[in-house]
């Protein structure tokens, strides 16, 4: 808004001032125009005449001035053409039957693949090379691109909901068209409308420049060019002058089609206020958790934060502690947006721009993150993590093979050969039960199933015998069969390869199936963190008892509704007070709403960040 | 049947539907000619035997079917006629012109795709995921203005600053080899900045995609990431707009030539429809209009080469 406020105010302004030369430029310049005077002929700019002078003696501002009128209109006219044929055109095709609409849309495609110069050439020879002519064909030529996007345009507005209901009742289709499609893309054809009449500009004084146009007596900005090129070396502004014009025009009335739309339909402005308050990081109150020597992943007191473009923070993850036992399985759970992924990216030093981490400690087989250097770093992550995401049709490159991606990480980070790499995705492919791998490895992506996919995504991260496996909702994206294979054959490869996975999902249900610890996160806090038993039989934090209260089992009543939790996670950079949770909280106490809770560690190996927890 | 076959049948289909409209076009453009075309070329100070000569000549005496029967087996034949001006063969015309257009064509062909490319690549990857927002903004003002400037003035202004005031190229004429790179500067500028945007535009897209993620998970150094697995993905998209681009850069060629007195078939065209010589632009809209339409097939089977996904996605 702010760009198209400033560049569409000028460029307004500036087709305000050229319809303005159009009207007053033949009575005011006329005169000065036509007038010869020999002894100044060629003449460069000078004070008398600011553009120069032609062969004639005649002041070029003063002919581009008066030639504004007849290059305007023409340009207005050959855009009446265009838009009178394409948008019927376009519309009615839209609202036609489906054979009807495939045929016409691939004309209009042929259409469109033609140089507007060819088409004009062909209506020219069948008019005769003259203002009429150059006319249609400008305006001819304009038709295909017009009527393709008034076709788009009209094929969504008509597939709207309302739309459609209108033509189940039996309206006929130029009634849709009239009452239902035109009004709502209005808008967007006005814009088109403006940009039109910038091309059109430009194509007649093309056309006048190559003689096909307006010829003399007459003079539009095209035939001044002829004469300005004629004599560039002599005085160059004779043909800078129209050149200007041209240029000037075709772009004022291109880009205030853009601003035009805007005061039509203010919706095309584009709000952009999702900025919430920032507020102060509570490191200081947090005690040390659990992290141990002999983990695969240690990270102490993790923080991920954003710039609010105000020198403040916005903080989505904040003292998160988390440690990964070697062969452990351990989950990470929490609603949608409480930072479970977010940690998990910036554990692996892949947590998005302009996301800012910081840390205590984060190692990886007990090696520190902030004493590695870079290519050291790279080489640890490269060879000792593997990540798998949630949507494995989106997480593999469409345009790679499945050979490619499988054995690129083995080959940079471990130098292997490329027969010996193929030759492990091989055995790694058959390890996670793929069929065919030979197969399989000549394919695309797009070639697989989704089960295939997220398989060959495990393989994938197995190539370099990870000691940890980072698991972001791997089977959210899949079938319901497909997920439990997927889930058996995860659990398989920590059982084979001893691979400790952590296991990020909203899903506590199938986190305790899997895990032998899990980790609830809300508001960017770990709020527990327990043996996977303990949190099952006692949760100790409110929030945990709350997500297990809304998990159905065998044994769950079903005449009474599912437990469900009151009210929302709270919005980045929008915490209330205290504890994050305590607005949701059955059991807020007064302390909960003025402080924020430490995360206190209990006797049965579990840490809770709960008033609750120290005052029973 | 298999993808490829399908593919190749319907794009044959498509080609030969568009010939035959060109072909019939081409026809009927002499034919549609209101009053007598004859007469036009003749001029109104022409004998009438000359007139009757002419209309024999041109084959014009006969029935529409029959004319455009003989006109089909001329074509068959490899015969576009000869000049009314001078009477040289069309055939020979193209003979001598086509190389320079094509010439044309390539050169600022080469300098779309590669400056495009290599702009819009350069300023997505400094600008990813938002980094160095005034990059961005500057980069789409800029080449939004100059993207909107005509071939014929940016012809001006470069014959203006590189051939008038420095004297660094020459300013018509194909005389030696430098005289090629105004004009296909001038040609390829605004096709160059419009697929520099496009392209910046899709690999921001590429570049906050789950697959680079994936790609940047297994730390792979910044060539890889950005040559294998960034790169393919735009090169798609940057295809399909390059190849929408073709149609401009030959009609580009027709407005430039005549600016820079380039010996092509665009001066020749422009010169005949000036002159009424009804075979020279018969033949020569036909072999422009070719030259379209095989560009066009030729980007979508490189598309489906490239893009196997493409094959299927246009049914």
């Amino acid at each position: 808004m702010r760009r198209t406020g400033v560049a569409g105010g000028i460029a307004l302004a500036a087709a305000c001032l050229l319809l303005l030369a159009a009207i007053v430029g033949p009575p005011l310049f006329g005169g000065a125009a036509e007038a010869m005077d020999f002894d100044a002929a060629n003449t460069g700019i000078s004070a008398g005449h600011w553009l120069g002078t032609d062969s004639l003696g005649r002041d070029i501002l003063a002919r581009t001035l008066v030639a504004t009128r007849l290059s305007l209109g023409l340009a207005l006219a050959a855009t009446a053409i265009t838009l009178i044929f394409a948008i019927p055109l376009g519309a009615a095709l839209a609202v036609s039957g489906p054979r009807l609409r495939n045929i016409g849309g691939r004309v209009i495609d042929a259409w469109l693949a033609f140089p507007a110069i060819l088409l004009a050439i062909v209506v020219t020879t069948i008019i005769g090379p003259s203002l009429q002519g150059a006319v249609l064909a400008i305006g001819i030529a304009g038709i295909p691109g017009v009527a393709r996007l008034t076709f788009t345009l009209a094929a969504s507005a008509a597939g709207r909901d309302y739309v459609q209901s209108a033509r189940a009742l039996g309206v006929r289709p130029w009634r849709i068209v009239a009452r239902h499609v035109l009004p709502n893309i209005g808008d967007t054809l006005a814009v088109t409308a403006a940009t039109s009449l910038g091309i059109a500009i430009v194509s007649i004084a093309s056309l006048s420049f190559l003689g096909l146009g307006v010829n003399p007596p007459l003079v539009d900005w095209g035939r001044m060019l002829v004469e300005g090129a004629q004599a560039i070396y002599v005085t160059p502004a004779a043909a800078l002058g129209p050149a200007a014009a041209i240029a000037l025009a075709g772009m004022a009335f291109g880009f205030s089609g853009e601003t035009l739309g805007t005061m039509i339909n203010p919706l095309r402005r584009r709000a952009r206020n999702m900025r919430g308050t920032a507020i102060a990081d509570v490191f200081s109150q947090v005690t040390a958790g659990t992290v141990t020597d002999d983990s695969v992943l240690a990270v102490e007191q993790l923080g991920v934060w954003f710039p609010d473009g105000r020198g403040g923070r916005l903080s989505a993850v904040r003292g998160v502690d988390l440690c990964v036992g070697a062969g452990e399985i351990v989950g990470l759970v929490g609603e949608s947006g409480s930072g479970k992924t977010l940690t998990a990216l910036a554990a692996a030093a892949l947590a998005p721009y302009p996301a800012r981490t910081q840390f205590r400690k984060l190692a990886l087989k007990g090696q520190e993150f902030s004493l590695l250097s870079a290519s050291d770093r790279d080489r640890l992550l490269g060879t000792g993590l593997a990540m798998i995401f949630q949507d494995p049709s989106a997480s593999l490159n469409p345009a790679l093979r499945i050979a490619v991606q499988m054995t690129e990480g083995a080959r940079v980070h471990r130098h292997l050969a490329a027969r010996a790499a193929r030759i492990l995705a091989l055995r790694r492919m058959t390890e996670v039960q793929l069929a065919a791998p030979e197969h399989r490895m000549r394919q695309f992506p797009h070639e697989l199933s989704g089960g295939m996919r997220q398989r060959v995504m495990i393989a994938m991260g197995l190539m370099n015998q990870p000691a940890l496996i980072l698991a972001d909702e791997p089977t959210t994206a899949l079938d319901v069969t497909v997920q439990a294979q997927i889930l058996q054959l995860l659990k398989a490869t920590n059982a084979a390869e001893q691979t400790a996975i952590l296991l990020i999902s909203h899903d506590i249900g199938m986190i305790s199936q899997l895990c032998s610890r899990v980790l609830v996160m809300y508001a960017g806090r770990v709020v527990e963190d327990a043996p996977v038993a303990a949190l099952l039989r006692t949760p100790a934090h409110p929030y945990t008892r709350a997500l297990l209260a809304a998990l159905p089992d065998l044994d769950t009543d079903r005449s009474k509704p599912l437990g469900t939790i009151q009210g929302r996670p709270p919005p980045l950079g929008a915490l209330p007070g205290g504890c994050s949770f305590h607005p949701r909280c059955p059991s807020c106490m007064p302390i909960c709403v003025e402080r924020e809770p430490p995360s206190v560690r209990m006797a049965d190996a579990r840490s809770v960040a709960c008033w609750l927890a120290e005052t029973p | 049947m298999g993808p490829w076959p399908r593919f190749l049948l319907r794009r044959l289909g498509n080609l030969a539907a568009i010939l035959a409209a060109l072909v019939v076009v081409s026809f009927l453009m002499v034919r549609l000619i209101p009053g007598d075309p004859v007469r036009r070329i003749a001029g109104i100070d022409a004998t009438v035997d000359y007139v009757a000569a002419a209309r024999v000549s041109l084959g014009l005496d006969r029935s529409l079917p029959e004319q455009f029967f003989s006109y089909i087996d001329n074509l068959a034949h490899g015969r576009l006629g000869a000049s009314f001006v001078d009477q040289e063969p069309v055939t020979q015309i193209v003979r001598e012109r086509l190389p320079f257009t094509l010439a044309l064509a390539g050169a600022s062909l080469a300098f779309v795709a590669v400056f495009g490319f290599v702009l819009g690549l350069a300023c997505a990857i400094a600008a990813r995921d938002g980094r160095r927002a005034w990059l961005e903004h500057s980069f789409t003002g800029i080449t939004g203005m100059a993207g909107a400037a005509p071939e014929l003035i940016a012809a001006i202004l470069l014959a203006y600053v590189f051939a008038v005031t420095l004297r660094w190229l020459p300013v018509s004429g194909a005389g030696s080899t430098s005289a090629v790179i105004l004009p296909a500067l001038a040609i390829g500028i605004r096709p160059a900045l419009n697929l520099a945007r496009v392209v910046r535009v899709e690999a921001s897209n590429v570049l906050r995609s789950d697959y680079i993620r994936t790609a940047r998970s297994k730390r792979l150094p910044a060539w890889l990431i950005y040559g294998r697995h960034m790169a393919p993905n735009v090169a798609t998209a940057a295809l399909t707009i390059a190849g929408l681009l073709f149609p401009f850069l030959i009609g580009g060629t027709v407005v430039v030539e005549n600016v820079f007195a380039w010996p092509g078939l665009g001066t020749s065209v422009v010169h005949a429809v000036i002159t009424a010589d009804y075979p020279v632009i018969q033949g020569l809209v036909l072999l422009l209009g070719l030259i379209v339409v095989l560009t066009n097939t030729i980007v979508d089977v490189l598309l489906g080469i490239l893009d196997p996904r493409s094959l299927v996605a246009t049914e």
